[in-house]
């Protein structure tokens, strides 16, 4: 009988085990708290994640963490006067100070640790700062505007312009993505939205219709990156920014992102159905033709098809709607 | 006392309300029919050009266009210059109301087939593929609806582009020219000067030497002399001037589809231009056939000197005289490393004019199965007429495309004689077809591109001197291109397996010639 309680307590003491050891695996997954329920949905509903923001916790390592994500750091502590160091990508001793003498700064911790207190901290020295704004402004003082809203982000000129009704409304300034990852030039249209999806993606989340990875417009974590082109690919913005065009923006709004110098290769073999920036490319161009090809949506489908086979029936040659060599020759992008 | 009904219900009634519902329902019966007589089977189908127009009636048009890619100075789309002609046909007759559905250049033919099989097409079509030969009665002979006043306001050209069987079968709303392309440097390095033949022309033997030459002078790397997507279209545009030479074909104005076609296919012209041919394809001077080519691309790269085929607007494009908006969007590749390109006409005969196949753009008019009236299709006619005019500004820099009717015409010329070589050579070329005997040019071009396949006139469909009908053609019989059914249909596959070089030019010549022989007699031991 006395084996009974010393099996029980062996159990239980297994039992706290198991538990101790989930608290610190999720400690270690999410070191800075675990996330909002909101941004666990795609994955819990085996959906892609968005995958533009890193989200990375920045700590002073050895050996030291590399990445974008710390030259982003750089730059902004580099803005906010307080590192004079190379922006590198390298966590090194001297990022750290900076980092520490910032949290001093905004009655933090001093570690080298940019967590979200850390980021959100720093957004309101960074408006107070070298954009010239005095103090953080506060969303939806505005009433909403009426008629057709479409947003064109010019990735070239980092500025989002909300037009009503064909005509500029109110512009932006934004974080495009960078070289590596570029933001998806076309024509797409917003798909959902949501609030606090996570800290790098800011207060506000307006995710884009692009057909290759998850693509939004988000605030950040990062206000110093606004005006560079750092990001995955998504387009920042402040949150007060965000939170305002959060609440005029409906689901189904078109969003043009744009570059003036952006050029791309069309492959002379797309088959039908194909998805991707060389789709978008031929779509942009067929639409500057007059070809009316549809949205420049990435996607060759339907209306691009039917617009090719109109091509190629006006232009005399044999209509089967595939894009070949001699139809970008006829539309500019060949030789 | 009546007498009660064995189950004990009185049965009259019930007769006598049974009685009544089978009047009530005669009586229907015979009103319906007596409503669908009056409007519909009473009215016959004829052809009434003074027809009086009820100004207490509603009528209402439908027409079709096409969705094209250009626009005005002011960035309207090409549709609005049909829009506009609507708006002033409705301010000129308020009890008419008109709807215009634009198709696309790929399924239109298609969709018009499929309307004119059901007998309900759109009252007006107009067309950038030349007449549309449906082979159809509810097609409307526009010739019978010309008074001398409408005939001359219109190029005689742009007549012989619609006459097909000696009848003017539609509207012309403007013309296309369609020249051949040369690249400047490979004409130059094959001996020949590239400005004197686009003015001048060239005969078959100078290309023949040009082609020679090119190769003897170290273009064996080309891959061709001469490229084409479309080997028809090089034996259309050989054929075109054989036909108009001395008395290839008769002048047949006014005789119904020309006798003289018959006797053409079956004449010596055919064979001599395929046996030409086939000596190029032989000297490997002809790009080879092959279903997945892309011939303007390598026209582009500099492996063709010279490029039959692509229609007119696409040859603009190659040439790039046209002004286009920005693409504020992204960046082009430019055109630098592109090679210099000249317009050049077809080579000819010795004693055959330098001239460009000439094709019409129309504005065609159908009366439905139910038909309306001879005052809605003398309305429609008029609507027809109206969308002839006023396209100029839509199609403004593309010089290929002649307006039709003189007011349109002399801005047209003004216009190209300023911009430089693609007008002055549009202008040239123009010149040269309106030159020839009008009656000989619509024989030619019906000969080639029609063939025996001219629109059958009804009986109820007039009697215009000369429209008796050739061999009935098949319903619905409509060009999904450039081509005419002939061409398509006849043309188009020989001259594809002679390019491939599986039979001879002799075979092809024969094989043309054999679809002109007369029928058999019928019936008969």
């Amino acid at each position: 009988m006395a084996g009974e309680p010393a099996r029980a307590r062996g159990a239980l003491s297994l039992a706290s085990v198991f538990v101790l050891g989930l608290a610190a695996l999720s400690l270690l997954l999410w070191p800075s708290g675990p996330p909002s329920l909101y941004s666990l949905w795609p994955a819990a509903l085996g959906l892609p994640v968005p995958t533009c923001e890193s989200g990375r916790l920045l700590v002073l390592r050895d050996p030291p963490l590399r990445g974008e994500d710390v030259a982003e750091l750089q730059t902004a502590l580099a803005r906010l006067g307080v590192y004079e160091g190379p922006v590198d990508g390298i966590f090194s001793p001297e990022t750290g100070a900076a980092v520490s003498v910032t949290r001093l700064r905004h009655g933090l911790a001093p570690v080298p640790r940019a967590d979200t207190a850390f980021w959100t901290a720093i957004e309101g020295e960074w408006l107070a700062g070298p954009h010239g704004e005095t103090a953080i402004p506060v969303a939806g003082t505005e009433a909403p505007p009426e008629g057709e809203l479409l947003i064109v982000i010019d990735i070239e000129r980092v500025r989002l312009t909300l037009f009503v009704n064909g005509f500029p409304h109110k512009s932006y300034p934004v974080a495009v993505g960078k070289s590596s990852t570029p933001s998806a030039v076309g024509q797409w249209v917003v798909r959902n939205k949501g609030i606090e999806v996570g800290p790098p993606f800011g207060s506000r989340w307006l995710g884009l219709s692009v057909p290759w990875g998850i693509y939004g417009i988000h605030g950040t974590n990062n206000p110093g990156s606004i005006g560079s082109a750092v990001s995955g690919g998504c387009i920042r913005m402040f949150n007060w920014n965000v939170e305002e065009l959060y609440e005029w923006v409906p689901v189904g709004t078109k969003v043009y992102i744009v570059a003036p110098h952006w050029t791309a290769s069309v492959s002379p073999s797309l088959p039908e159905g194909a998805v991707g920036l060389s789709v978008v490319f031929l779509q942009w161009q067929m639409l500057r033709l007059g070809w009316s090809p549809g949205d420049a949506d990435a996607r060759l489908g339907g209306a691009t098809v039917r617009a090719v086979r109109n091509l190629e029936a006006l232009y005399g040659l044999e209509v089967d709607g595939v894009v070949d060599r001699d139809l970008l020759c006829l539309l500019d992008l060949g030789p | 006392m009546r007498p009660a009904e064995p189950d004990g219900h009185p049965r009259r009634p019930i007769r006598r309300a049974l009685l009544a519902g089978l009047v009530a329902l005669v009586l229907v019966a015979a009103a319906a029919g007596t409503w669908l007589v009056l409007n519909s089977g009473s009215k016959k189908a004829g052809l009434d050009p003074q027809a009086a127009i009820d100004p207490d009636r509603g009528y209402h048009l439908v027409v079709w266009d096409y969705r094209l890619p250009y626009s005005s100075p002011s960035g309207a789309p090409f549709s609005e210059s049909s829009a506009e002609a609507i708006r002033r046909f409705e301010r000129r007759y308020p009890n008419v109301t008109v709807d215009l559905h634009l198709l696309d250049p790929s399924a239109g033919p298609t969709d018009l087939a499929a309307a004119l099989t059901a007998g309900y097409p759109p009252d007006v079509y107009c067309s950038p593929f030349g007449p549309p030969a449906t082979g159809s009665d509810l097609q409307i002979p526009i010739g019978l609806y010309l008074d001398y006043e409408t005939w001359a306001e219109y190029h005689p050209v742009a007549w012989q582009t619609v006459k097909t069987g000696g009848t003017v079968w539609s509207w012309p709303r403007y013309l296309l020219l369609w020249p051949w392309l040369g690249n400047v440097d490979l004409l130059s390095l094959a001996g020949v000067d590239p400005a004197a033949i686009s003015t001048g022309g060239w005969t078959r033997e100078q290309f023949a030497l040009a082609a020679s030459g090119l190769a003897a002078a170290g273009g064996a790397g080309r891959s061709a002399f001469l490229a084409t997507n479309s080997p028809a279209v090089v034996v259309r545009d050989l054929l075109f001037s054989a036909g108009l030479a001395g008395d290839a074909v008769d002048a047949e104005d006014s005789a119904g589809a020309d006798p003289d076609a018959a006797g053409f296919w079956r004449g010596p012209k055919p064979g001599e231009v395929l046996r030409w041919l086939s000596r190029l394809d032989q000297a490997k001077t002809l790009q080879p056939a092959s279903p997945n080519a892309t011939v303007i691309d390598s026209f582009v790269r500099g492996r063709s000197a010279v490029l039959a085929g692509p229609s007119p607007w696409a040859t603009l494009f190659l040439l790039e005289p046209v002004e286009r908006p920005e693409a504020w969007q992204f960046t082009l590749p430019d055109r630098d490393d592109r090679p210099a390109m000249v317009l050049l006409p077809p080579p000819h005969g010795s004693r055959e004019p330098s001239v460009v196949w000439v094709s019409a753009a129309t504005v065609t008019v159908f009366r439905q199965a139910r038909y309306r009236g001879d005052d809605n299709t003398r309305l429609a006619v008029e609507l027809a007429r109206e969308l002839t005019v006023g396209t100029r500004p839509w199609l403004r820099d593309q010089y290929l495309c002649v307006p039709a009717a003189y007011g349109e015409l002399a801005s047209w010329r003004v216009r190209c004689e300023r911009s430089g070589p693609v007008g002055l050579f549009a202008v040239r070329a123009f010149d040269q077809l309106a030159r020839l005997p009008g009656g000989r040019l619509s024989s030619v071009l019906t000969t080639l591109d029609y063939g025996p396949y001219v629109p059958e006139l009804g009986p109820s469909q007039g009697t215009e001197a000369g429209a008796a009908p050739r061999k009935p053609s098949p319903a619905g019989l409509l060009q999904p291109g450039y081509l005419g059914p002939f061409l398509r249909d006849v043309v188009a596959p020989s001259a594809a397996r002679l390019w491939s070089g599986e039979i001879s030019p002799e075979d092809m010549a024969a094989e043309l010639g054999a679809f002109w022989a007369p029928a058999p007699p019928e019936g008969g031991d």
